[in-house]
């Protein structure tokens, strides 16, 4: 049996290294386990922090063709970017709100009515 | 299974764009430049398709059929050669190579697992990726959302290839920024000779040192990282040679780097000044003159096409007009040394580049290389100007100067670390000579 060259050795040993640093097989599990989905949701959040899961929700449930106002309570970057779609009008009828808090809000919540709740994030469509 | 196919398919585009359209039969051209190195070949390639790239970018046409025109070309060319020289196979399927191809896959499962972005990377870069994704170009990016002003061809790159996977996901087109920040620092210890072990070694370790995830969330400073690393590598052997086509290629890596940032233009001009400071030293000094004119010329080309379509605005909030007093010069010097502090040892990089700047007067290098570290040196001071210069313009934000120096000068830094990580190759002794005849 031909003995393994020192060379072979060394590469083995760094990409093991570097497999081990990346947690390259817990990433391809988790991957090979759960959709992006899953992951962005678990991420950015379903209704905390950037709230990738309710807003991607309401996306589907209504179908939104237009883009619409997300505001988010809480200090996080903007979530539009999950349902943005270039080049289209803000329906200004309808708003997302994200993290709500009740004691100093963005949103004056009696001027909208509630179209769908989940914990503190709601859909939300002004009054006439 | 899908994904982790859609992985492999996307890496397997990235070879194949670094394949074409040089390759090592075209000997007059790889001779002349001293491609020695399966790494030079793919760091050209894919630069000059990102420039072919980023011409299209301009233009009103369908991306997915550029994408399979390059492809198609690639790999028939390929193939043709795989087949018919023996040479050519021995040449891309090298232990290095594949080494490097395997540590690509490995840090695009870690971005593929947690495709996150940050928060410039969702306020502002990801909606000029989606826009090229829409198949947009250029001119339709006044009605993207984000900062208006912000270049393009580091989007344009994301976009590109997230519109062009199999599953198009958004993060699929960041995997070309892991793919290039690899190449760089790969091609940059092929500096490294005498024993492929310190080459590996070398590797190795930038990599750990300089990944930061963080930063492959949506934000541009990897590929200027990865441009810089290109750019000191090619004037490096122009200093060494002097052959015009690497000039010529180093003119390349320059002026792209204004599209990826904004501070890109100041880098142009800190190159382009000291340059223009060692003229004497050139033994061809109308080529080194062109260079710099030419460079001049593009970035007002550049600031003209922003100021025409989008906006232009070389400041990026800062202003030249402001009220101070000697308090406010130093709270400035003293804020920006410890941010400076705190961003060397966050990017400990620049730990070492220090240390190899300390140290390495105690090597024998030849008077050109000496050259190149006197220029690499002048290039320190210039940036480190251009640190004060652009936090003293911010002096009298809203915001205050700490928070412009704690959310950006470890972004800066990082970014011209990989102009200097050159100067730790020379302290090692085990350069290559690229004095060719």
């Amino acid at each position: 049996m031909k003995p393994i060259k020192k060379e072979n050795i060394i590469y083995l040993t760094l990409l093991l290294l570097i497999t081990i640093y990346f947690n390259f097989f817990e990433n391809i599990y988790v991957i090979y386990r759960s959709n992006i989905s899953e992951r962005l949701t678990k991420d950015y959040g379903y209704c905390e922090r950037s709230s990738y899961g309710f807003v991607k929700y309401v996306d589907k449930k209504y179908k939104l063709n237009n883009n619409i106002t997300i505001i988010n309570d809480e200090e996080y970057p903007s979530s539009d970017a999950f349902i943005y779609k270039p080049k289209k009008n803000y329906n200004n009828k309808f708003l997302i709100l994200l993290n709500y808090n009740e004691l100093n809000s963005k949103i004056d919540m009696s001027q909208y009515i509630i179209l769908e709740k989940f914990k503190n994030c709601f859909y939300l469509k002004k009054n006439d | 299974m899908t994904e982790i196919i859609n992985i492999f398919f996307i890496l397997f585009t990235f070879l194949a764009l670094s394949a074409f359209p040089l390759n090592i039969y075209n000997q007059k051209f790889t001779h002349s430049i001293g491609v020695i190195s399966i790494f030079d070949l793919v760091t050209l390639n894919l630069l000059l398709n990102i420039f072919a790239l980023f011409v299209i970018s301009f233009i009103v046409i369908d991306y997915s059929k550029i994408y399979i025109s390059l492809l198609f070309f690639s790999i028939s060319t390929n193939l043709f050669y795989f087949f018919s020289k023996k040479k050519y196979f021995k040449f891309f399927l090298n232990k290095e190579f594949i080494f490097f191809i395997l540590i690509s896959f490995i840090i695009f499962s870690s971005i593929a697992r947690s495709p996150i972005l940050s928060w410039d990377g969702i306020e502002n870069w990801f909606f000029k990726a989606q826009f090229f994704f829409y198949n947009y170009n250029f001119f339709d990016l006044r009605e993207s959302r984000g900062i208006n002003y912000y270049p393009h061809l580091g989007t344009f790159l994301w976009g590109f290839f997230w519109k062009n996977s199999i599953l198009q996901y958004e993060y699929t087109g960041r995997l070309i920024y892991i793919y290039i920040f690899l190449l760089s620092i790969f091609s940059i210890s092929d500096l490294l000779y005498k024993n492929n072990f310190i080459k590996l070694f070398f590797s190795f370790f930038t990599i750990l040192l300089c990944f930061d995830n963080f930063l492959f969330s949506g934000y541009q400073e990897v590929l200027l990282f990865s441009f810089l690393i290109f750019l000191s590598k090619y004037i490096y052997i122009y200093f060494l040679n002097e052959k015009r086509l690497i000039l010529l290629v180093c003119f390349l890596i320059l002026n792209l780097i204004p599209w990826i940032k904004n501070e890109g233009y100041l880098f142009v001009i800190i190159f382009t000044l000291s340059l223009s400071l060692l003229i004497g030293h050139f033994k061809i000094k109308k080529d080194i003159l062109i260079f710099i004119l030419f460079s001049w010329t593009l970035l007002i080309v550049k600031n003209f096409i922003f100021y025409k379509f989008l906006s232009f605005n070389p400041a990026h909030m800062g202003s030249l007009i402001f009220s101070f007093n000697f308090f406010d010069i130093f709270n400035l010097v003293f804020l920006i040394i410890q941010g400076l502090v705190i961003a060397f040892f966050k990017y400990k990089i620049w730990l070492l580049i220090i240390g190899s700047f300390i140290f390495y007067r105690n090597y024998n290098f030849s008077t050109k290389q000496k050259f190149f570290i006197k220029f690499l040196k002048i290039n320190l001071i210039f940036y480190l100007l251009l640190i004060f210069v652009i936090y003293f313009s911010v002096i009298n934000d809203f915001r205050g100067l700490n928070w412009w120096i704690d959310n950006s000068l470890d972004r800066l830094l990082y970014g011209i670390s990989g102009f200097f990580i050159i100067q730790i190759i020379l302290v090692t002794k085990y350069y290559k000579n690229y004095n060719l005849k």
